[in-house]
C-alpha cells in the first residue's frame, strides 16, 4: 500500500534514532557489565533489545508503505565515562527521540495514517517508560549518593 | 563523556588540550596524538572547544 511521503520521511527519522539508540544503549550496557555494575547494565541492555524490536516495527511499516527504510543513517552516539554521565547521555538521546517521535505522530495524524500513528505511539510509550526509569535513577543518586547507588546496582548476573 | 568515539577523545581530553593552548580541532587531535577518522564528531569537538575556551577566559578574567 502506497504511503504518504511525509509519513515515510518522519518514520525514517524515527528509525535513525532507534538505530542510534541500539548502539548507544548496547555499548553502555556492556561498559557497565565490565565495571561490575551488572544490574544497571541488564536494564540498559534490555532497552537496547527493545529499541531493536521498535526499529524492526518501523522497518516493516515503511516496507508496507512501499518505501525503503533508511537503515544507513545513524546519529551521534553519546557515551558516558561513568555512571552519572551514562544516565545523562541516555537522557540526552531520549530527549531527541521524544521530539522526533511526537512530530512523526502528529504528521501521521495529519495525513490520516492511523496505523503508522499507532505503531509510533507504542514506540513513544517505550521511550517514556525509559525516561521515567532514568529520572528515577537520577532521583535515587541525588538522595542516596552515587556510591550507595552503585553499590545497589552492582552484583552478579542471575543466570 | 566521549566526544570522538572513533579515537576515544573525551571532553576532559579537550579541556586539557585547550588549557595547553589548543584552539582548533586539528590541534586537539595532535595534542592527543591521534588522527581524525569518520569526521562525525567535528562539530561537537568545535562546540566543546568553544565551551572550554570560554571557561578558561572567564577564569583568567576572574583571576585578574
Amino acid at each position: 500500500m502506497q504511503g504518504h511521503d511525509d509519513v515515510v520521511d518522519h518514520a525514517n527519522v524515527a528509525l535513525k534514532n532507534e538505530l542510534t539508540m541500539i548502539n548507544q544503549t548496547f555499548l553502555h550496557a556492556r561498559m557497565l557489565d565490565n565495571w561490575g555494575i551488572q544490574r544497571m547494565g541488564e536494564r540498559i541492555y534490555s532497552r537496547s533489545i527493545r529499541a531493536m524490536k521498535d526499529a524492526d516495527e518501523i522497518v516493516e511499516r515503511v516496507l508496507f508503505l512501499e518505501s525503503l527504510p533508511a537503515m544507513q543513517e545513524l546519529g551521534k552516539i553519546w557515551i558516558g565515562q561513568n555512571v552519572q554521565e551514562i544516565l545523562d547521555c541516555e537522557m540526552k538521546l531520549e530527549t531527541t527521540c521524544l521530539e522526533t517521535l511526537r512530530a512523526a505522530i502528529a504528521m501521521c495524524e495529519e495525513q490520516r495514517d492511523f496505523i503508522s500513528r499507532d505503531d509510533l505511539t507504542d514506540i513513544l510509550e517505550h521511550h517514556e517508560d525509559y525516561i521515567d526509569w532514568l529520572e528515577a535513577q537520577l532521583y535515587q543518586i541525588e538522595n542516596m549518593g552515587l556510591e550507595n547507588y552503585i553499590q545497589l546496582m552492582a552484583g552478579a548476573k542471575e543466570d | 563523556m566521549y566526544i570522538c568515539i572513533c579515537r576515544a577523545i573525551s571532553d576532559h581530553d579537550v579541556r586539557d588540550a585547550v588549557q595547553e593552548g589548543a584552539q582548533t580541532v586539528k590541534c586537539i587531535f595532535r595534542s592527543c596524538g591521534k588522527k581524525p577518522k569518520c569526521g562525525k564528531c567535528l562539530s561537537h569537538l568545535n562546540d566543546s572547544i568553544s565551551e572550554h575556551v570560554e571557561c578558561s577566559s572567564q577564569v583568567s578574567i576572574a583571576a585578574e
